[in-house]
């Protein structure tokens, strides 16, 4: 089984419609399921992709105009459509989903389509894009607010791209249009390759434990590099691979390479790809990267890019102010456990029964010794923050939350 | 009569604290409140009902005997009691009742209307609950809706009720504390306590048109909606204030009472104006830390955008007509809290005020909080039911005078618009 089926790539929002038109055209996009959700019909027709892969979402309320900028509109709009999205999505092995943050549909769609995500259960990944400096510190602070509420805790995985790279490498003279085509086209290959990352059955793959776990250890922020080489002898491919994911807009330079904390390499080919196209590839751009830098590699063929080589480096660098989740007892970014049933609620053992010393226990601080208030299977005394995963500064500084 | 005064009370008895108000209604039916008492509950109270009898009895006593003295040893001569309940399994439904309009020119009068609300009030629950409140949400007049059907031509009158009931025992537990405090002669009445809040603070423009009333108190979050001057849902979510500073409490280590002074006082907002964004406090271990106020605010957004959520998610599960123009209108203390009002203005897509006890007069007007709106609409709510229905003498239960003088009862609705029973 090559990279497959069942692997679903969803856009959402205007962002996400522009970098899917992309997207569509790419070799190897027939194999991946695509599909497209947003609020505003001109764009959702412009990703080209079939009506029945279309989500126009709030048709009815938002009369297919998109929401202007509005989270709560998007959200309301999106949230309209659960039914529609579980049955869209139903028969998918695996979700990527891709959006630009900072917008109406997006950023207000986020929690519902990440959650959406988590009951099907679906593994997912989620490559965001976040808004450029200059379109004001409000999409920004909305974008950041999305990641933090709705994506970090229940996505399975978080890639996020600040769109500033782009202005670190390009010069001023770029024309804007192309610098975002540029950007869109980037990530479109991106999300092409992380699906190839998770294809499973070829040469190298890394899985998607492996992914997550570098991703979910710390808040983190991203950058990409492809490079695509058509069609040019095979002794020339690495070196012309590297200079292309070097030249990559969104990668943000070689310095970005060598401040990396992980790596994730994922080389895609076509039947003649070789083990030793393969080695050659990976050793130079291990050059690029830290001695200690964590990498994951993954190779994959696909009989569409028969002649053809994509690479594909995602550089992960663990922002300082955060600490270290794994010092912290595990699984505090992870999807939350499902709450015990009604009836028997950990905090309340039955009398003569021992108490079982858990590692995560829940304080209910003066609720401890209440009759719980149970609504939809949750524990409503328990305070909502934990319920959610939400990691709360207390101001006792660089020691984190003792839990 | 050996006593002519009409001497009224409602009493609170709230996971916050308990309030006592006395009043006289005078003549033309006007209400002074001649008494206050309060007492806090001293954790006998959690999340709306009594877990300690023994403790509430003492600190309901405090109460009454403050409201004693100020109302000058009138309390005693309380005729009537009305008491506000919350949680106890609270829940609501639907009723409907019929009755064919028999007379000569087929008009409906008070008779005809009494005795479709009566077969609406018939229901079927289970042994262990019982009705606490009906009120009117809407009349059919065959098929027509209208929401005063006396006079009205027709054959057939439907009344559509809306019916509250809860788990008669736990509901019975307030009852036997006021009881025991001395109101072994008085007429006890329970009211459920957004009804009375309702009645408290709403006025007939905001019913008519339509509105959202959340009382967000510390143990209890209660709503009701009213449309068309008839309640169309109401409940219970036993999730208020006390979670919030318990959610504060645990997340940023500090104690209790720390949080809770920190909700009431105000002193979050007042530093989030004055354009700080951290402050400064010692925590349960002691050390003094610098707690950035966004802490704050997250932790207290989860938890209220949960409480509003669920509230509207209720709502929507009653199947509840959301045309709202008077929009939302919060009460209880936690109303005090500006980001309260925002959230619910956010997760409702409201406008909100803040409500205060409606024409609150008297010798103790300090009641403008709206902490008091529930028990100053039950005394209200007591107030006009009692002289409405004439001198129900000591020992006749309220249910048994709306009975036996239902016409006089009917046709004091010019000042009770809202037909709340109990």
């Amino acid at each position: 089984m090559s990279f497959t089926g069942d692997i679903s790539i969803m856009a959402v929002g205007g962002a996400g419609c522009r970098i899917m038109r992309i997207l569509r055209t790419l070799p190897g996009a027939e194999s991946v399921r695509l599909l497209a959700v947003d609020t505003d019909r001109a764009a959702l027709e412009s990703s080209g992709l079939p009506e029945e892969n279309c989500l126009l979402a709030g048709e009815v309320w938002r009369g297919g105009r998109g929401c202007g900028g509005s989270e709560l509109d998007g959200q309301r709009a999106v949230a309209h459509e659960r039914p529609r999205l579980e049955d869209l999505l139903r028969g998918t092995g695996f979700l990527l989903v891709l959006c630009g943050l900072g917008g109406g549909t997006a950023s207000g769609g986020m929690s519902v389509v990440s959650s959406v995500a988590a009951k099907l259960k679906l593994p997912n990944l989620f490559l965001v894009t976040l808004p450029f400096m200059l379109e004001g510190p409000r999409r920004r602070n909305l974008a950041e607010k999305v990641l933090a509420e709705s994506l970090f805790d229940v996505a399975d995985a978080v890639v996020t791209l600040p769109n500033d790279l782009l202005f670190s490498t390009l010069p001023g003279d770029v024309p804007l249009a192309a610098a975002f085509e540029m950007a869109d086209r980037e990530c479109a290959g991106t999300a092409l390759a992380l699906s190839a990352v998770l294809g499973a059955g070829n040469l190298l793959n890394a899985d998607m434990a492996s992914l997550t776990a570098l991703l979910k250890r710390r808040k983190s922020m991203c950058s990409i590099g492809v490079g695509i080489v058509r069609g040019c002898p095979a002794e020339e491919v690495p070196e012309k691979l590297v200079s292309g994911m070097l030249a990559s807009p969104l990668l943000g330079g070689p310095q970005v390479l060598k401040a990396a904390d992980a790596a994730v390499i994922s080389l895609l080919g076509g039947g003649d790809l070789s083990l030793g196209d393969v080695r050659n590839t990976l050793d130079l751009v291990a050059k690029y990267l830290p001695s200690d830098a964590e990498q994951l590699t993954a190779a994959s063929s696909h009989p569409d890019w028969q002649g053809a080589r994509q690479l594909c480096v995602l550089t992960i660098k663990y922002s300082e102010a955060a600490p270290d989740i794994r010092t912290r007892g595990a699984g505090v970014r992870t999807r939350p456990e499902p709450l015990p049933a009604p009836s028997k609620p950990a905090s309340s053992p039955r009398a003569g029964e021992q108490l079982e010393f858990t590692l995560d226990p829940v304080s209910k601080g003066i609720m401890e010794r209440t009759t719980p208030v149970i609504w939809e299977n949750e524990d409503l005394d328990e305070p909502t923050f934990k319920r959610r995963n939400i990691v709360i500064d207390d101001g006792r500084r660089g020691k984190g939350k003792r839990r | 009569m050996f006593n002519s005064r009409r001497i009224i009370s409602a009493i609170e008895i709230g996971t916050s604290k308990f309030c006592v108000l006395v009043g006289e209604v005078d003549d033309s039916g006007r209400l002074d409140v001649i008494g206050r008492g309060e007492a806090p509950s001293a954790s006998s109270v959690v999340k709306g009902e009594i877990v300690n009898m023994d403790r509430a009895y003492e600190q309901l006593s405090k109460a009454l005997e403050e409201a004693d003295r100020a109302s000058e040893r009138a309390l005693a001569m309380s005729r009537m009691v009305m008491v506000l309940v919350t949680g106890c399994g609270i829940s609501s439904q639907p009723g409907v009742g019929m009755v064919l309009i028999r007379n000569a020119d087929h008009v409906v009068t008070e008779a005809e209307r009494g005795e479709a609300n009566d077969n609406a009030r018939i229901l079927n629950l289970p042994a262990d609950r019982q009705i606490i409140n009906t009120c009117n949400s809407f009349f059919l007049i065959d098929g027509r809706r209208v929401s005063n059907p006396l006079r009205h031509n027709g054959s057939k009158l439907e009344a559509h009720i809306h019916i509250v009931h809860g788990v008669s025992a736990r509901v019975g537990n307030f009852r036997n504390l006021v009881r025991d405090s001395g109101f072994e002669n008085a007429d006890i009445d329970v009211v459920f306590s957004p009804v009375a809040a309702d009645y408290g603070v709403l006025s007939e423009r905001e019913r008519d048109e339509g509105v959202l009333l959340v009382d967000l108190g510390a143990g209890c979050t209660e709503y009701v909606m009213e449309y068309d001057n008839g309640m169309c849902a109401s409940g219970v979510l036993q999730v208020g204030m006390e979670h919030v500073a318990n959610d504060l409490s645990i997340a940023l280590g500090l104690s209790i009472d720390q949080c809770r002074k920190l909700l009431v006082s105000g002193d979050l907002t007042r530093a989030g104006e004055s354009g700080q964004s951290q402050i400064r406090l010692r925590g349960v271990s002691g050390a003094e830390r610098v707690i950035p106020l966004s802490s704050f605010d997250t932790v207290i957004d989860c938890r209220l955008r949960e409480i509003f959520t669920i509230i509207r998610r209720q709502l929507e599960l009653a199947g509840s007509p959301c045309s709202m123009a008077a929009g939302g209108v919060m009460t209880g203390g936690g109303a005090l809290l500006p980001r309260a009002r925002e959230l619910f203005g956010e997760v409702f897509d409201l406008s909100c005020q803040v409500a205060h006890p409606r024409d609150a007069e008297g010798a103790i007007t300090d009641l403008a909080s709206p902490r008091y709106s529930a028990v100053w609409g039950a005394l209200k709510l007591a107030a006009d039911y009692f002289y409405n229905n004439g001198e129900a003498g000591p020992g006749r239960g309220l249910v048994a005078s709306l009975e036996h003088n239902a016409n006089a009862f009917w046709s004091g609705l010019g000042k009770i618009r809202k037909a709340i029973k109990f």
